[in-house]
C-alpha cells in the first residue's frame, strides 16, 4: 500500500486490477421501495446481472463493493444508510436508483423524505426512472464498470474521505 | 358523510341516517349502540356508522362498546384537523361555517360479522388532549403515538408517547393543516405537468390498430 501511494501503479497492473475488480462487484442491496422490485427483476434469470459480474447478497456490507440504494430515503432511514456505507470497505461504489433516491422524486416536498441520497453518501452513478426498468439499472452498472476501468488505482485508494454533496 | 344532500331520517334518539344509502340493519344497530353508550348524535351512511361522544366519556364509551356492544376488535384510531387556515393545498371553502377543532376517530368492529362503528370525539384546538385508550385496547398504543406525533394531540395516560415514525429530533406536527412544507416555500407545487390524456376508446381507434398493441411491450 505504501509503495502504491509513493510510486503509483504501472499501467498494466492498474489495468489488471481494475479489470478484475469491475467484474466482481459484490453488491449490497438497499431496497427501500418499489425500485427494489425492479432490482430483484434485474437479478432474476430474465435480466440476470450476474453475467456482468454483479454478485448479489453478501452476508454483510463489510463484504460488499457496491451499494445500490433503490427507493425512497427518509430522514429516519438516512443515518442507517450512512452507517452501513461506512462499514463497506474501500474501494466502494454507490448507485442511486430511481427518482426518489436521486432527488426526492415525487416526494420532493415531503416533510419526511431526504432530497436525494447524495446528501448522505457520495454517489457514483444515478439511474433515473420511477422506477427504472432493469435495463436502465444494467446501463448504470455498465457505466460504473466503465468508470472503474479508467480509474487510477492510486487516486481511488487514497481518496478515503469523499464527502456527500 | 353527514354533508351529503340526500334525504335524512331523524331517528328517535337524535341520529341522522341518509335514507337512500342506509339500511335498517345499520340504523337499528346505530340506534341501539348509541343508547347503550349514552350518546345522542349518530349518523349512518351505507355501512359507515359514526357515533359522536364527548371527550370526557371517550374511554368509558369504547369500554362499553367492547364489552357490551359486541365490538371487540380495534381497527384504527386517527385524527382530523378542522382548521380555517391551510398552509398547503386548496383553501377551505366554507370558512365561516367551520368550527375549528380536532376530531379523534376510533373504529371498532365485530369479529363475527361486518358491523363496525366509528366513534368521534371533538377536541378543542387550544387544549389538544384526550384520554388514552391503551387501557381498553392495548393495540391503540401505536395509533396514538402516530396521532400524537402527526397532530400534536396529547393522549393522557399513554405509557410511552414517543415518536413512532418521525426522527426523534423532528419539530412540528406535519399532518396539521398549519404545517408548512419547506420545499414548497422555496418552489410552489408545479401542479399537473406533462400529463398525457388517458387513452380512451376513441383515441385508440383513431390511431389505428398498430397503436393499441406493443406500446409497453418492447
Amino acid at each position: 500500500m505504501g509503495v502504491i501511494e509513493k510510486f503509483g501503479v504501472p499501467k498494466p497492473v492498474s489495468w489488471l486490477l481494475n479489470w478484475s475488480r469491475k467484474y466482481s462487484l459484490w453488491f449490497f442491496q438497499f431496497g427501500l421501495a418499489c425500485c427494489a422490485i425492479e432490482l430483484m427483476a434485474a437479478s432474476a434469470p430474465r435480466y440476470d446481472f450476474m453475467r456482468f459480474g454483479i454478485i448479489p447478497l453478501p452476508a454483510s456490507p463489510r463484504q460488499a463493493d457496491l451499494m445500490v440504494v433503490a427507493g425512497t430515503v427518509t430522514d429516519k432511514m438516512a443515518p442507517a444508510i450512512k452507517r452501513l456505507y461506512d462499514q463497506m470497505p474501500e474501494p466502494k461504489y454507490v448507485i442511486s436508483m430511481g427518482s426518489c433516491s436521486n432527488c426526492g422524486g415525487p416526494y420532493w416536498d415531503s416533510y419526511s423524505v431526504t432530497k436525494g441520497v447524495d446528501q448522505v453518501i457520495p454517489v457514483d452513478v444515478y439511474v433515473p426512472g420511477c422506477p427504472p426498468r432493469p435495463e436502465a439499472l444494467m446501463e448504470g452498472i455498465v457505466l460504473l464498470q466503465e468508470q472503474i476501468t479508467n480509474e487510477d488505482v492510486r487516486e481511488k485508494w487514497s481518496h478515503r474521505d469523499r464527502q456527500p454533496v | 358523510m353527514t354533508d351529503s344532500p340526500s334525504k335524512r331520517l331523524q331517528g328517535p334518539s337524535g341520529g341522522v341516517a341518509a335514507t337512500d344509502t342506509a339500511d335498517d340493519i345499520h340504523i337499528n344497530f346505530a340506534e341501539r349502540l348509541s343508547s347503550l353508550v349514552g350518546a345522542a348524535e349518530w349518523t349512518v351512511d351505507h355501512d359507515t356508522i359514526q357515533i359522536r361522544v364527548s371527550r370526557d366519556r371517550w374511554v368509558e364509551t369504547l369500554c362499553i362498546a367492547r364489552d357490551d356492544g359486541a365490538l371487540p376488535f380495534f381497527s384504527w384510531l386517527s385524527v382530523v384537523d378542522w382548521s380555517k387556515e391551510v398552509a398547503v393545498g386548496d383553501p377551505v371553502e366554507d370558512v365561516d361555517g367551520l368550527e375549528e377543532r380536532y376530531e379523534v376517530l376510533a373504529r371498532v368492529s365485530s369479529v363475527s360479522d361486518a358491523m363496525g362503528v366509528i366513534f368521534v370525539a371533538t377536541v378543542p384546538k387550544d387544549e389538544a388532549w384526550i384520554d388514552s385508550l391503551v387501557a381498553v385496547f392495548a393495540g391503540a398504543a401505536w395509533h396514538e403515538r402516530e396521532a400524537a406525533e402527526m397532530f400534536g394531540i396529547d393522549f393522557r395516560g399513554h405509557p410511552y408517547l414517543a415518536k413512532l415514525y418521525l426522527p426523534d429530533s423532528f419539530e412540528g406536527y406535519p399532518l396539521r393543516k398549519s404545517f408548512a412544507l419547506l420545499s414548497r416555500e422555496v418552489k410552489p407545487w408545479p401542479g399537473m405537468v406533462n400529463v398525457e390524456d388517458m387513452p380512451s376508446v376513441e383515441n385508440v381507434e383513431a390511431a389505428g390498430p398498430e397503436a393499441s398493441i406493443g406500446d409497453g411491450e418492447t
